[in-house]
């Protein structure tokens, strides 16, 4: 059934990635009618691709995941100037716009967040300048939930052994996936320094599963589309089951364009379809899950929510370094990440004093050989010639990236609001994007550097190169904060259901709603929290 | 699945800028006994000729400036065009304007565009031990 203008609902989902999925999945399966309403389009695996200088990995001349081209511009304050961006220029904090969001083309590391990233004020007190906070809920209200994420969507590890988090209850559906070489240098690497390296869970089927096979381990996972169906996003589980169920209406290729009030209220929404007619449906509920940025944008488009929305913005700081050891360590398994280190994502001290929070560190994805020469070459290296060529002839395969996802220190100045002058092709003022992190996410960011670099020699690399992050403003694909939770509207912008606060029947389902963003990759708290909050929908229907 | 790019719309450069960016490619990535192939082999000239008529269009004028007077300056100086130039030559004049602060800012994006059409290519996958399966 297609949407027509006018047409009524039980609930309207604006975003089809990690939290709207889910989000219209249940209810939809709970006998809710739903209109889920996606700006992007369902995207084949062919029509996704495998462009080394077109994805959502290596963005060079657009995004093959979306959204992509001039229709969609942001504007982003930095220096004392505002520049004008296009989503795949740096500095835009793009996610996927597709079917399945971000999860369509994600690396999908499925971690569930330390017990400590809900209590980061309680834990390290509040920097000066900075609007760390608590979150509303603990671990222990999530677990249940992060256990049915990770059972519904298919996670792959091994939950015997993740000594940072209290004992699981249900172990992982899947067992870990293959062990590559550079996992194992890394895993001796850690042995020698006395360090815990555990298997990094992965949201990708190790053996088949729901009637989808096991991964084929290719080399290209994180940003691009799955050439077998493997990597479980909501695209190939909560959104299919959604549809299934009869009561899911799925319209791609729609623009909301604002949150229909009645007092205080929500009563429908409007939107654009892809040739710019304005449509209008209704609903009990409506449910914002476009992402931090654009959820935030479309609150403000509609003039709700209170003078938090938009602010806090956070992504994830990610130091890293290269490390090239004496053994070729490519063997070209995918996805490729296999091995971290979750001691340090707490509890750091340095010789200034206390670290604030800190992060998961693991080995990364394959590195495709374009995205390599961009970003990975020791600084001095010859850019051109014969040394050059026969640079990356003898060390590709000697190489081994290492990061990981640090835990930002909130500024209430990293912002989204409406640009003044720029307009999107459906008139629709964009999102205007401005300030930095707080400079302590710098120095926690620092320390982890220190950290990548002792496990790299610990591994007995030979030579190491990287740099430590400056100040800047995070966000991009783990863009978070913008709408956060909290029980006082003075300081947060959702209650502890994750709706709006003043407005019973307005829920923000994505990963606007965390107060901070934890040590770890932010997919598995986004859907945790999406099926919290869909309990809740229907529990107060 | 190769490499996607656009399609050329007309052809972008003359047949001596062609020529000239030619040799230029093969000396950004040139072709060896140990390592292999380089870029002109690996299809890179074809690549950035069909992103002057896709992403980097609006490239089209400064790239023929660049090559126009990288020929000029080979003629002045030795009488031959760039692209008959001995490959030290060659490399001894991309030097030169490498080190130039105004032309080795775009000499450096020419090399990047040249890269790229090499790192995106399967004979540089083989070059390195990159595999594809899947």
């Amino acid at each position: 059934m297609a949407a027509m203008d006018g047409a009524r609902y039980d609930a309207i989902v604006v975003g089809a990635g990690a939290g709207g999925g889910v989000i219209a999945g249940v209810l939809a399966e709970a006998g809710k009618r739903v209109l889920l309403l996606e700006r992007g389009r369902n995207l084949s695996f062919k029509e996704v691709g495998r462009d080394h200088l077109r994805n959502q990995r290596l963005s060079q001349y657009g995004n093959s995941a979306g959204p992509d081209g001039p229709a969609h511009p942001r504007v982003l304050e930095t220096h004392g100037r505002s520049l004008t961006l296009l989503p795949h220029e740096g500095g835009y904090h793009n996610n996927a716009a597709t079917v399945g969001g971000g999860t369509r083309v994600y690396g999908a590391q499925a971690w569930r967040f330390h017990p400590l990233d809900f209590q980061m004020a309680s834990t390290y007190g509040v920097p000066e300048g900075s609007s760390l906070a608590d979150w509303p809920i603990r671990f222990e209200d999530l677990e249940p939930f992060y256990a049915r994420a990770e059972d519904e969507l298919g996670v792959a590890g091994d939950a015997s052994w993740m000594p940072h988090l209290p004992p699981y209850r249900t172990p992982y559906p899947m067992p870990p996936m293959p062990m590559t070489e550079s996992g194992r240098v890394m895993q001796r690497g850690a042995k020698n320094l006395g360090w815990d390296a555990i298997r990094v869970p992965l949201a990708v089927n190790s053996v088949p599963r729901h009637g989808r096979p096991a991964c084929i381990n290719c080399q290209h996972c994180v940003g691009f589309a799955c050439p077998v169906d493997a990597k479980n996003g909501t695209q190939n589980t909560l959104i299919p089951r959604a549809l299934a169920s009869g009561n899911c209406t799925l319209e791609t290729d729609m623009m909301a364009a604002q949150i229909l009030v009645d007092g205080s209220r929500a009563v429908g929404v409007a939107y654009f379809d892809a040739s710019g007619n304005r449509i209008e449906a209704q609903a009990d509920v409506v449910v914002v899950a476009g992402g931090a940025v654009e959820s935030a944008r479309l609150l403000l488009l509609s003039g709700l929510g209170n003078d938090n929305v938009g602010r806090n913005l956070q992504g994830h700081y990610y130091p890293g370094a290269m490390g090239r050891l004496p053994d070729p360590v490519y063997d070209g398994i995918g996805p490729g990440v296999t091995t971290a280190i979750t001691q340090f994502c707490h509890g750091n001290e340095a010789e200034d004093g206390r670290i604030i929070g800190g992060a998961m560190l693991a080995d990364d994805f394959v590195m495709l050989p374009a995205t390599f020469w961009k970003r990975a070459l020791p600084p001095g290296t010859p850019r051109w010639g014969l040394e050059a060529k026969r640079w990356m002839a003898e060390n590709f395969r000697y190489c081994v990236d290492i990061k990981g996802p640090v835990q930002e220190i909130p500024s209430p100045d990293a912002r989204v609001t409406l640009d003044s002058d720029v307009r999107d092709a459906y008139g629709l003022p964009v999102a205007h994007l401005s300030g930095t992190t707080h400079p302590e996410t710098v120095r926690t960011a620092r320390f982890m550097f220190g950290k990548v670099v002792e496990w790299l020699r610990g591994a007995g690399a030979e030579e190491i190169w990287g740099d430590p992050p400056g100040l800047y403003l995070s966000g991009g694909q783990h863009q978070a904060g913008t709408c956060r939770m909290g029980d006082d509207p003075a300081t947060s912008a959702t209650d502890r259901h994750c709706r709006v606060h003043g407005h019973d029947n307005l829920y923000v389902g994505d990963g606007s709603v965390h107060v901070t963003n934890g040590g770890f990759n932010p997919f598995l708290t986004i859907m945790a929290l999406a099926y919290r909050t869909a309990d809740h929908i229907l529990a107060s229907w | 699945m190769p490499p996607r790019y656009n399609e050329p719309i007309g052809m972008p450069l003359t047949e001596q800028q062609q020529s000239s960016l030619r040799a230029v490619a093969d000396r950004i990535v040139p072709a060896d006994e140990k390592t292999g192939p380089g870029a002109v082999e690996a299809g890179a000239v074809e690549y950035l000729l069909a992103q002057l008529s896709g992403d980097l269009t609006s490239l089209r004028d400064d790239y023929q400036t660049f090559l126009d007077d990288l020929n000029t300056r080979a003629q002045s100086e030795t009488g031959t065009g760039f692209a008959d130039l001995p490959s030290d030559r060659q490399d001894e004049l991309l030097q030169s304007i490498a080190a130039d602060p105004e032309q080795g800012r775009f000499f450096r994006r020419v090399v990047e565009h040249i890269q790229e059409g090499f790192y995106i290519s399967p004979i540089s996958w083989q070059m390195i031990g990159w595999k594809v399966t899947g």
